[in-house]
């Protein structure tokens, strides 16, 4: 298969833009998590997408991920021009969109440089090119929704109360022991001497028990806490968040049926 | 570890959705507890924002490489096999949805390597080592290592299986690497775990005591089944032939795979690329079915 030259040019220019935003975020004083993440910071601008169905867009993603991985790199321009027009008709700042998509390319694009390495230019751009529509994807999704409707949303497409829950509250610490962690890897840094190879494992496998010990005090205090408040196993829920009207669900409909007919074998 | 979309053949990205779900839903079933519902949430939650954090702190290897805690071994210390499965699984989802490491699609491979064979795996040893009298940090240790190099080992057979890299190429060099990176995930463990002992807050979840130590065979079990039916999937087995021909088996492999319902990947009077989706299909719902089979005479044996 001809690669197209258009592709390798842009696969290349992400590339680079993506190696310089982990350089950024791994000189940026050793924090694990960094300030910056699209996760934790709220959504910029209430557009459109915010309106519509967590489930539908949650299903959509998945749609598109699944269909970008079946579609050969010629077709590949109909799932680009789908999350391109979602990507404008979202209004989402593009610096957010850019800022957003440098954080998220890093561990995407350094797996793709492999395939370039082996000297396999079309395999680099096909896979390049379909991780940048699905972390698009992902960007469009976490921008537009909220992460507890995001739970919600997949709790209700079953998946099962204890894993719900459980990411629910991860989710919420996520952010609360990142920076417990950074503080105690810096601490680690200041303090740890001696040459930088195995021999540290040890040291540092004493930084994570002390890491697991404030996560498990903490929990147990949440969980007291929580039971005084009268938790029972379920979150409280946004019901009018999750509806879908008929306008919406068409276009779903319709955003599947599209990338199905670029993905169909022929 | 963490493969990424596009890495994967779809036929093997789908048995490994099927294969993980199976397990979840076990976890789920012996996990849950009926009398309080919810009272487990707050551990399980911060042990996974725990393990999330955790994963990030790199340790060097000689040679300026790095390596980072996988933790399926601790999560199995500190929550017993099928808590730690949901847990990890957990942290695995929130690495690909939230940060891009690790694929969508790949999602069902990489909850498999890393979460679903590294927890059961480590409940399989950890209590082997109770009837061999085996210290527990040595255990652990052990445990450790070994479920680094079974996330290895099932990467590299899946990247093989899906006609990406030869698996002759891939095997050696993925296990060469995580040899060590084991090691350090070891040794991380074991200290980790004694710290936690040191604080009396004795990790156990009946792991140590045998509880919950005898399942995890059978699903151990059910689940090689699985990868071993995914030969049935498998679009492109010149990368696992390599292996077999190295091995001088070659010959009994081809006079199986002969009888294979669909030789070829080809339907007769179809083109070629509607004969490998509908082999896809049929090999998915094969390794699916048949797992369920032996699943379910696994829960009647034991139910009578």
């Amino acid at each position: 298969m001809t690669t197209p030259g258009w592709a390798v040019a842009v696969a290349g220019l992400v590339v680079v833009g993506a190696c310089g935003s982990l350089t950024r975020r791994l000189a940026n004083g050793g924090a694990l998590l960094g300030e910056s993440l699209g996760l934790f910071s709220p959504p910029a601008r209430h557009g459109p997408l915010h309106g519509v169905s967590a489930r539908l867009k949650l299903l959509g993603v998945f749609a598109l991920a699944c269909a970008a991985s079946l579609t050969p790199l010629v077709r590949l321009w109909v799932a680009g021009v789908l999350v391109g027009g979602l990507l404008v008709v979202s209004r989402l700042p593009l610096s957010t969109i850019l800022a957003r998509l440098g954080e998220l390319m890093p561990f995407v694009a350094l797996a793709a440089v492999g395939a370039l390495l082996r000297g396999d230019a079309a395999l680099f751009a096909l896979v390049l090119s379909r991780a940048v529509l699905t972390v698009a994807a992902l960007v469009l999704l976490l921008a537009t929704t909220p992460l507890p409707l995001l739970v919600e949303a997949a709790r209700r497409l079953g998946l099962p109360p204890v894993l719900a829950s459980t990411l629910a509250l991860a989710l919420r610490y996520l952010a609360l022991l990142s920076d417990e962690g950074s503080r105690l890897a810096l601490a680690f840094d200041a303090r740890a001497v001696g040459p930088r190879d195995l021999r540290l494992a040890r040291p540092l496998g004493r930084v994570v028990g002390s890491l697991a010990l404030r996560a498990l005090d903490r929990g147990e205090r949440i969980g007291q806490a929580m039971a005084a408040r009268g938790f029972a196993g379920t979150f409280p829920t946004l019901e009018p968040e999750l509806r879908s009207d008929w306008r919406q669900r068409l276009g779903f409909v319709s955003f599947v049926v599209a990338l199905g007919i670029a993905a169909w074998p022929r | 570890m963490h493969l990424p979309d596009g890495f994967l053949a779809a036929p093997v990205s789908g048995a490994l959705y099927v294969a993980s779900g199976a397990a979840l839903g076990a976890a789920v079933r012996r996990a849950g507890d009926e009398s309080e519902p919810g009272a487990a949430a707050p551990t399980m939650g911060l042990t996974a924002a725990f393990l999330f954090v955790a994963q990030m702190l790199n340790f060097p290897i000689a040679g300026g490489t790095s390596g980072h805690l996988l933790g399926a071994t601790l999560a199995t210390a500190l929550l017993g096999p099928w808590r730690g499965l949901l847990v990890l699984t957990v942290v695995v989802a929130i690495q690909a949805f939230g940060f891009a490491d690790g694929g969508v699609v790949v999602l069902g491979a990489n909850v498999f390597n890393m979460a679903v064979a590294g927890c059961l795996l480590s409940a399989v040893v950890l209590s082997a080592a109770r009837r061999l009298w085996l210290a527990r940090p040595m255990a652990l240790g052990v445990a450790a290592w070994l479920s680094v190099m079974l996330a290895a080992a099932l990467t590299a057979v899946e990247l093989a299986a899906s006609g990406r890299v030869a698996a002759g190429v891939v095997l050696p060099a993925m296990l060469s690497v995580h040899a060590v990176i084991g090691v350090g995930e070891a040794l991380l463990t074991v200290a980790a775990y004694n710290l936690l002992v040191h604080h009396r807050r004795l990790p156990g979840a009946g792991v140590w005591t045998g509880g919950q130590g005898a399942e995890p065979w059978r699903l151990g079990v059910v689940l090689v089944l699985g990868l071993l039916l995914l030969r049935l999937a498998c679009p492109h087995p010149d990368g696992l032939e390599s292996v077999a021909r190295a091995q001088g088996f070659a010959v009994a492999a081809t006079e199986v795979y002969r009888g294979a319902p669909l030789p070829d990947y080809a339907l007769p009077g179809r083109s070629e690329s509607v004969g490998a989706w509908v082999s896809a299909v049929a090999g998915i719902v094969a390794c699916g079915g048949l797992m369920l089979a032996v699943g379910s005479g696994f829960r009647r044996r034991t139910a009578s």
